[in-house]
């Protein structure tokens, strides 16, 4: 199946799966490795991919996802192109409340190639939140993942009486 | 060792770097001999190689101030020395007495233009720049011998410097020839930001600002013509008739060049060796610590050219007293004596940033608030905030620490003046949707206390929208620190008003910007805003105990709004932090849950009694809606905490009112009369050290036991346990029938 | 003895009930669970596309949403369980969370109290030195009342016309020291027809409403484009042949 599915699949006993989408270099690693090493009391999975559709033939082990994050590096024109690409490829109910974009590389202005408002767009069009990060610092580096973690949480269901698209619409009506 | 000239010494130039200076012959030029210093001295590594630098720096200064024709630009020796300039430069600043030759040297056209940039590019200051050495070089400048390229760059290092100056007074006195720069194009937009620094009220001469005026129509509306005309205005406002944009965002481009980043690497190597500026504190003196730019000081002279002045001063005030222009040298400003003898002839120091770490002239400040000093300030807080932040600017994350020093300052100087500044309110909704909630937190959430009542629609996308994302995401403790912040805000806009309204009463010529039901529409808001959040913080930490206690805080402030701060406001906390409060596990935040209905009723109350005596004309009257909503709310405690029928009469929407099928479900006992005051989950544990003190025998726990008289000693107990909230609840809401027929003390 | 041995027989069962009643529980959920799975996957795939993402995202989210709330809204208050033994455990559990949360509770408000402290201390302070600066300015206020009552009396005017004058003769030495020492300047630098600027600098102080001085070719040329490029003098609007001399003074 080329187009990825929430509730495809039957949820593994305490544990949640985040899937972490963009073109850059070692930042998702980075990143994936900061999260694990908090500290949760659910196990987490998480899988990197540079874009979307994911390949099919592994489509059996895969669990199911129950997050996805988009990464857009603010200094390269593509990566935006390629997460925009990969949006095609997602079914329209990963965007009630699974779908976050986390945007890198704010901190060197002189180097943006991407306007903002290309950006914040895109979080408007499809409803979901956009974080940001700098992901070669450290604190930040730490900082984000941990509020990644708690919207995971969120997403797999683990905080009672707090659904994915209950979150998303509080992140969103606010401004 | 041989001091002879040795033929063997190199034409290499002088690495200052190298750890190992052993070769004493390295340094020797020009075949001068020079007393030797002896490797036999006990000297340590580092002072020799200090004294070395020193040396060479004076050989060099030296050979700049005698060289007389144009040399070529192969010559090694010339290279030599720049290279000494430069390296000395880099690392330790160049010692003031370094400047005159230098730039006699650099404007006056005796070398190439490269030679001359390269001069200029090193003229990093260890501490001061002597204000002759400007003096002088500004008149080089006029004389034009060097090439227009040469003139820029001075001028641009002129303005990165500027703090650097001992004294302006001279300089000041050039100001005409700096304003006849103007008609130069491309010096044009330098010379206006020097002007913009340099600009006194006595430099405002109309034909001056006749002169901008054809600038700005030949050359059509550039930023920084408008910034001088600003200054002019402010100034004197009767000469600038046009209107100019408010605020501008930015007045005028940083202009680069290597001399920041250089003087901040001085700064760093000086860190224990500070010798430029003396603690101006009131009486104790404090050590400074790594200082950046924005931190300077006001040096003291060393020179006693200005002692002279204050002679010249003090005579003058013998003769006619307060009408002279003489002003105070601000630099002279030390203790606070001298302020309070001198404050009527004060004046601002061009660099208005050293204000914010002089307390001095932070009195000085709150007592002659004018709008020159505003925009100043504003100009100068919105450049350094935007260019200093460390999240915004990736390569300022080593500068964390400094930047928090900062934000802590102008945090503490709104405090002193009691109100916020716009550049702070600006800067933090431009760099919070970009905050990871992380770097200088407790620094950003107190400027969130500090946000000025004026704009009301800017606030709700700019502060609420951001804010929410972060808190949402967040650990608790994060979530509390934005309450907190949020309940300062408020009690900070409360305040305001009330101030307001005092001097309001004062003078009749105070113009208020917020009426009152624009205030009261602002602060409905802000809470709402605060309910909303809470309501849902408590769902996602499923009612963390320190959240909750932040949250009766922010409420404990917002239900006595009408009574101490007279806004005709009163909002009930939403059912979803009511009931959390009611429900919870722990006796304090149950208290203050019962402290806050008990000064809500007491608001009410008042209100009422006001409406119906018509002693006051009342322009609004707290609706129906507030009063029953507030009934709601207490049946429901009432019932859970006294009648032991809380599950049953409680008809508020969102309440605990639940059918008896369930109830029975539970296999609880007499479920009917099973929960009230004794057993709360939060008063349980009272209930049984009670029972234990009252029935020291009894082995068994029986809390029926706990009725008739033993209740009300029961209460007693509670109350002196602590509980006062729960105390005046019960006092001022619950009557009591049947006292008359208990025990003597009752005073209700 | 047979009733204590009933009783912890009876206690181990009612713990193996316990984990029991909840295991049970678990797997109705799990059931539950997958038919609701099986319902799922009879769904279809929808994707978005970019022109019309924003319009039909927020339509299915009114729809998902308004879902919610219906069932939400319907959702009744159920017992968690009836066991005993579960409900001690819970019960421990949460004493144990509320006495750890109530000494952080502890510990926060104690370093409230300080900085409280401390914020006190700073106001107070702030306070006191506030109230010495409007001493001073009042002080300075009545002193200035009391000289302004002075400066009445007729006396105090003949000395402040005598100071007066006597500024006003300084000012004029220094002018003609000033002129002196321009003019000489000027004749280093500039040795051409000075002339030409005093005739300027006294049509314009004795004629103030006349300043215009016609060229003449006994100008020097060049002289004259230095003073219009400095902007010394200015051209008259209509005229090109004359000019006037700048008006520093206004």
């Amino acid at each position: 199946m080329a187009v990825l599915r929430p509730f495809n699949k039957l949820p593994e006993l305490n544990s949640a799966v985040l899937l972490l989408v963009g073109s850059e270099g070692d930042f998702p690693q980075k990143l994936a490795e900061t999260i694990l090493q908090e500290k949760r009391d659910f196990t987490v999975n998480i899988h990197i991919a540079t874009s979307l559709p994911l390949p099919s033939e592994r489509d059996h082990l895969r669990p199911r996802i129950d997050m996805i994050v988009f990464m857009i590096d603010i200094k390269n024109k593509h990566s935006l192109k390629n997460v925009e690409d990969s949006l095609a490829h997602v079914d329209a109910r990963f965007f009630l409340g699974k779908v976050c974009f986390l945007v890198t590389g704010v901190g060197r202005v002189n180097c943006c190639s991407v306007d903002m408002n290309a950006v914040w767009k895109l979080g408007e069009n499809y409803c979901s939140p956009v974080l940001f990060c700098e992901l070669e610092l450290e604190g930040t580096r730490v900082s984000t993942a941990q509020r990644l973690l708690r919207m995971l949480q969120i997403c797999a269901g683990y905080v009672p009486g707090v659904s994915a698209l209950y979150f998303n619409t509080l992140m969103t009506s606010f401004s | 060792m041989q001091q002879s000239q040795s033929s063997k010494t190199p034409k290499r130039p002088l690495q200052l770097r190298d750890a190992n200076q052993t070769d004493l012959s390295a340094w020797r030029k020009k075949g001068r001999t020079e007393p030797e210093k002896s490797v036999q001295d006990h000297q340590s590594p580092n002072d020799q190689k200090n004294d070395n630098e020193e040396d060479s720096l004076k050989q060099a200064f030296r050979y700049f101030e005698e060289v007389q024709d144009r040399v070529s630009l192969k010559n090694s020796i010339l290279q030599e020395h720049l290279t000494t300039v430069e390296s000395v430069a880099l690392q330790r600043g160049l010692p003031p007495e370094g400047f005159n030759v230098l730039l006699n040297v650099a404007l006056s056209g005796k070398f190439a233009d490269t030679v001359n940039t390269r001069i200029l590019k090193s003229l990093v200051p260890a501490s001061v720049i002597p204000e002759d050495s400007v003096v002088s070089s500004v008149s080089w400048l006029c004389v034009g011998k060097c090439s227009g390229n040469v003139q820029l760059l001075f001028l641009k290092w002129l303005i990165t410097v500027f703090d650097f100056i001992d004294q302006k007074e001279q300089l000041n006195a050039l100001y005409g020839f700096f304003f006849s720069f103007l008609q130069d194009e491309k010096m044009c937009p330098f010379v206006c930001h020097l002007l913009y620094l340099l600009t006194r009220k006595e430099n405002v001469k109309p034909f001056r600002v006749r002169r901008l005026l054809d600038l700005q129509a030949k050359m059509g509306t550039q930023s920084y013509l408008q910034a001088l005309l600003s200054v002019y205005k402010l100034f004197c406002p009767e000469l600038v008739t046009i209107t100019l944009p408010r605020k501008m965002k930015a007045y005028f481009r940083d202009p680069e060049g290597p001399w920041k980043a250089a003087i901040n690497t001085v700064r760093q190597r000086n860190q224990g060796n500070t010798q430029v500026s003396r603690s101006l504190f009131l009486g104790t003196a404090q050590p400074q610590s790594q200082k950046r730019k924005w931190n300077t000081q006001i040096s003291i002279p060393a020179s006693s050219t200005n002692k002279n002045n204050l002679e010249e001063d003090r005579e003058k005030e013998c003769v006619d007293l307060y009408s002279t222009n003489e002003s105070f040298p601000v630099e002279q400003l030390q203790t606070f004596s001298q302020l309070v003898q001198n404050i009527h002839c004060l004046e601002f120091p061009s660099q208005m940033g050293s204000v914010l770490t002089n307390p001095l002239l932070l009195h000085y400040m709150n007592c002659f608030r004018d709008e020159s000093v505003d925009l100043r300030l504003y100009y100068w807080m919105n450049q350094t905030l935007q260019q200093e932040c460390t999240w915004c600017v990736a390569d300022n994350s080593q500068y964390e620490e400094e930047f928090k020093n900062f934000l802590e300052t102008l945090y503490e100087t709104e405090c002193f003046l009691q109100e916020g500044f716009s550049s702070c309110e600006e800067f933090l909704y431009k760099s919070l949707p970009l905050w990871d909630g992380f770097c200088c937190r407790s620094q950003i959430l107190r400027f969130v206390s500090w946000i000025p009542l004026r704009s009301s629609s800017e606030i709700k996308s700019h502060l609420y929208g951001p804010l929410a994302q972060l808190f949402f995401t967040s650990s608790v403790y994060f979530k509390c620190s934005v309450i907190e912040s949020l309940k300062e805000l408020l009690q900070n806009w409360l305040n305001c008003q009330v101030t307001h309204l005092d001097s309001e009463s004062d003078s009749e010529g105070h113009s208020s910007n917020t009426t009152l039901s624009g205030l009261v529409n602002m602060v409905a808001e802000l809470i709402n805003f605060v309910g909303r959040i809470s309501t849902v913080a408590l769902r996602l930490e499923s009612s963390h105990t320190l959240l909750l206690h932040f949250i009766l805080d922010f409420y404990e402030t917002v239900c006595d709004m009408y009574l101490r701060y007279d806004l005709p406001l009163l909002i009930m906390p939403p059912p979803g932090v009511f009931y959390a409060a009611l429900l919870s596990m722990d006796s304090v935040n149950l208290n203050q849950l019962c402290y806050i209905m008990y000064r809500y009723r007491t608001n009410l109350v008042t209100a009422k009694e006001n409406e119906l005596s018509k002693k006051k004309i009342l322009q609004f009257k707290f609706s129906n809606q507030t009063y029953q909503e507030y009934n709601k709310y207490l049946t429901a405690m009432v019932g859970c905490l006294w009648t032991s029928n809380a599950f049953q009469k409680d008809i508020h929407p969102q309440g605990i009112s639940m059918d008896d099928e369930l109830l029975r479900k539970t296999t609880v006992p007499d479920f009917k009369t099973s929960f009230n005051i004794v057993c709360h989950p939060a008063l349980m544990t009272y209930a049984f050290f009670y029972l234990q003190q009252a029935f020291p025998d009894d082995t068994t726990v029986d809390f029926s036991l706990i009725k008739g008289k033993e209740w009300n000693r029961y209460l007693e107990y509670l109350y002196l346990q602590g509980l006062n909230g729960l105390k005046v609840f019960i006092e001022s809401s619950v009557n009591r029938i049947s006292q008359a027929s208990h025990s003597k003390s009752e005073n209700v | 003895m047979a009733e204590c041995i009933q009783d912890v027989i009876g206690n181990l069962f009612s713990t193996i009930d316990a984990k029991e009643e909840l295991l049970g529980e678990c797997e109705s959920i799990w059931k539950l669970l997958e038919e609701c799975q099986n319902q799922l996957l009879l769904l279809g795939t929808e994707t978005l596309l970019k022109s019309n993402a924003k319009l039909s995202l927020l339509m299915t989210r009114v729809r998902a949403l308004s879902v919610e709330c219906h069932q939400w809204q319907n959702r009744c208050p159920e017992l968690s369980s009836n066991n005993p033994d579960v409900l001690v455990k819970l019960g421990k559990h949460e004493l144990q969370k509320a006495e750890n949360d109530l000494e952080m509770m502890l510990s926060t408000v104690e370093s409230k109290n300080r900085r409280l402290e401390q914020d006190l201390k700073r106001q107070q302070r702030w306070l006191e030195e506030q109230e010495k600066i409007v001493d001073a300015l009042t002080q300075i206020e009545q002193e200035i009342k009391a000289q302004v009552e002075e400066i009445s009396q007729k006396s105090w005017k003949k000395a402040l016309l005598r100071e007066l004058q006597k500024k006003m003769l300084q000012l004029k030495t220094r002018k003609k020291d000033l002129l002196n020492t321009l003019s000489k300047f000027l004749e280093e630098h500039f040795p051409l027809p000075i002339a030409a600027n005093k005739i300027l600098v006294s049509k314009l102080m004795d004629t103030p409403h006349e300043p215009y001085v016609k060229i003449n070719d006994s100008f020097w040329v060049p002289y004259i484009e230095l003073l219009l490029r400095c902007g010394v003098a200015l051209r008259h609007p209509e005229d090109p042949n004359r000019i006037r001399l700048e008006a520093f003074h206004m």
